[in-house]
């Protein structure tokens, strides 16, 4: 019922404004629901959406606009300062450090996108589960998730990772893994909530099936938390798999990776310290980025913490 | 006078009386509310606190069976991750005996745990030192980083977040929520570099690593721990501050406070009594996640900065493959875990009997 208001009120403050809503129609992601937010995007949103997005492609197309071979050793030509050859100068080994950065840039958001792909994947439809059959399986679903929340994210990742052996695929897999008790809870809340809706208690007694009003009803009310945690498990996850690979648990060496680069980086701190900086910086913007982009879907999204809560209130930690 | 102590005795509503339907507690009624102590040793707290840990302990013994089989996924087996696939079988069957892992699953997990609940968590098989002596040993310098992040944050952070959400909307609260938005962004391990290039090695005023013990000298062991717990502590302090905002701007708008207001009681009082009382349940829950979180940051900022702790043996242990030892921590981390869930519930339980009785 909520909802229902939410989503009509801003309908006719659209009317109002009249002209303004036809300017801002198809501009970012909003949702068949959410026609409220036709005004003019803010300007630092635009700079995280477009600087993501510049990142993105940077690293998908690392290998056609990288100028060297991130692997290639240049003995004779080591930690030479910015030139044109090498725009960011070369490193301990003579590699081409911004070639090593575009690269590097791959494994991180391949890290972050196994990450939440694991942690979606497992938390939904395991909230889904415990929501829909609140009684035994529920229970005995959140106790497990109670169960590996008990781990410390860092700690499961490192632990895992040292079992199966150090490597990204394994590393990101297991933060996976602990992102997805998280997710599941939060869907499992909005399932809850949602599935007392008197829209949901019409669509059940007008016949529809368990699965079509799951898909087509609970779903797509319930997820709006799940994405914007997603989005902060997004920032984190970008943050371990730097600190993993830091620590040489995640990308292995010589492959490029931020993390790595800026350990081996770190021992020659005082005599090239661009280097320590520059995949270091990278990670920060990327992250205030996601958070940035995080804060507006959560403004448009979150649909159980009503407008009166300030819009930090969500969890940031994991 | 007797408006004021109407007041104070009402105090415990604002959030609570909004999130829960109203009634019901007895604590919030009447002039003479009971004291805390009551509060602390009243049944209602003593079944609560009992319910509490009954709860903890289906949870401890399903994630002592998932480290407990974490062990055994390595690829091949232990014995082979310590020996190398070349190892001869005769070789692996003897160490594979030594382990005790040619006993049946159960048994082990049994004779394991019962170990680990008499404090012996089995020898390490890289120093064969006794596990639990050696987390004995590196505990208190992780508890040391993790306890200076803290009060980092207690002293600096929290005043911080009171702060901005008592001037929500002015420049002030604009500047410390960009300023915790970049607290947020950067890694711990970048800002620990950093911090070490500029005061360890540029301007040379602290040490940029390694450990002194307390106990041979507490100044030269603060001035060690002073950058870690400085690496660890900015990062959590930007959650802080936000956390702390954002329950203090809920707490600032609720009907208590106007009332408070309107009958002019002092605005110190009912911001740092009414009103941060009311956010405290929301604090401390912040800070459960954020010492869970500081824990792990220690495998880090201890490995930066080359500190004896318990985060930087557990690395050192993956590196070597002593799996007793792997196993035997992350016993420990859990179990910290479980304590700081179980302490933040029953300090909320404490702090706001209302939410406690729900």
């Amino acid at each position: 019922m909520r909802t229902t208001q939410r989503e009509r009120l801003p309908q006719t403050a659209d009317n109002r404004t009249g002209t303004a809503s036809g300017s801002g129609s198809g501009s970012g992601p909003a949702s068949p629901g959410d026609v409220r937010r036709h005004r003019k995007l803010p300007a630092s949103l635009v700079t995280s959406i477009v600087v993501i997005c510049g990142l993105i492609l940077a690293a998908v197309f690392a290998p056609l606009i990288a100028p060297d071979n991130p692997l290639a050793q240049n003995l004779g030509h080591t930690m030479a300062a910015p030139s044109w050859s090498h725009l960011l100068g070369t490193d301990y080994y003579g590699r081409d450090v911004l070639s090593r950065l575009l690269w590097g840039g791959r494994s991180a958001f391949l890290g972050v996108l196994i990450s939440l792909g694991v942690g979606l994947g497992l938390g939904v439809p395991w909230g889904l589960a415990a929501g829909y059959w609140p009684r035994w399986t529920g229970t005995v679903l959140m106790r497990v998730a109670d169960t590996l929340l008990a781990f410390p994210a860092l700690v499961l990742a490192v632990v895992i990772t040292g079992i199966l052996g150090p490597n990204l695929v394994t590393s990101m897999t297991s933060v996976g893994v602990v992102f997805a008790p998280v997710l599941a809870r939060l869907t499992r809340v909005g399932v809850l909530e949602v599935r007392e809706r008197e829209y949901v208690l019409s669509a059940r007694m007008s016949g529809c099936s368990k699965g079509v009003i799951l898909i087509r009803h609970v779903i797509p009310a319930a997820l709006g938390p799940v994405v914007v945690q997603a989005t902060i498990f997004a920032g984190i996850a970008f943050i371990i798999e730097g600190g993993l690979s830091f620590l040489g648990l995640g990308v292995q060496p010589p492959a490029p990776s931020w993390g790595g680069d800026l350990a081996l980086a770190y021992q020659y701190i005082l005599s090239s310290p661009g280097q320590v900086v520059a995949p270091g910086l990278l990670i920060a913007i990327v992250v205030l980025c996601v958070y940035r982009i995080g804060d507006s879907l959560r403004a448009r999204l979150d649909t159980q913490q009503l407008t009166d809560r300030a819009p930090e209130t969500a969890g940031i930690i994991s | 006078m007797t408006l004021r102590a109407g007041l104070n005795s009402r105090d415990w509503g604002g959030r609570a009386d909004a999130a829960a339907p109203p009634g019901g507690s007895p604590a919030a009624a009447g002039p003479d509310r009971p004291t805390r102590a009551w509060r602390i040793a009243s049944p209602a707290m003593r079944r609560l606190v009992v319910r509490r840990v009954l709860l903890t302990i289906p949870t401890a013994i399903l994630a002592s069976i998932v480290i407990f089989l974490l062990i055994r996924m390595v690829p091949g087996g232990p014995a082979i991750g310590i020996l190398g696939v070349h190892a001869s079988p005769a070789s692996v069957a003897a160490l594979n005996k030594e382990l005790g892992l040619d006993h049946p699953l159960v048994q082990q997990y049994w004779q394991w745990l019962t170990g680990a609940l008499q404090g012996n968590l089995g020898q390490s098989l890289q120093t064969q030192e006794p596990v639990a002596h050696m987390v004995a040993q590196s505990f208190p310098v992780s508890a040391e980083l993790v306890g200076l992040a803290l009060l980092f944050t207690v002293v600096f952070a929290l005043p911080a977040g009171v702060l901005a959400a008592q001037r929500a909307g002015t420049r002030l609260d604009r500047g410390l929520s960009n300023a915790s938005g970049l607290g947020l962004a950067v890694p711990d391990f970048f800002l620990a570099v950093i911090l070490i290039a500029i005061f360890g090695i540029a301007a040379r005023v602290l040490p940029e690593l390694g450990f002194v013990p307390f106990s041979q000298s507490p100044a030269a062991n603060l001035d060690h721990m002073v950058l870690p717990s400085l690496s660890m502590g900015l990062g959590a302090a930007a959650i802080v501050v936000r956390q702390v905002r954002a329950a203090m701007v809920d707490a600032l708008n609720g009907p208590f406070v106007r009332t408070a207001r309107a009958m002019g009681v002092a605005e110190r009082t009912i911001v740092w009594r009414y009103a941060l009382r009311n956010a405290l349940p929301t604090i401390l829950n912040v800070y459960g996640l954020l010492l869970v979180g500081m824990f792990g940051a220690t495998l880090i900022i201890e490995e930066v900065f080359v500190l004896p702790g318990m985060g930087n043996a557990l690395v050192n242990a993956i590196g070597v493959r002593d799996y007793t030892f792997i196993q035997g921590v992350t016993l420990v981390y859990v179990g910290l875990v479980l304590v700081i869930n179980l302490a933040v519930d029953i300090a909320v339980a404490v702090v706001s009997p209302k939410l406690a009785e729900q």
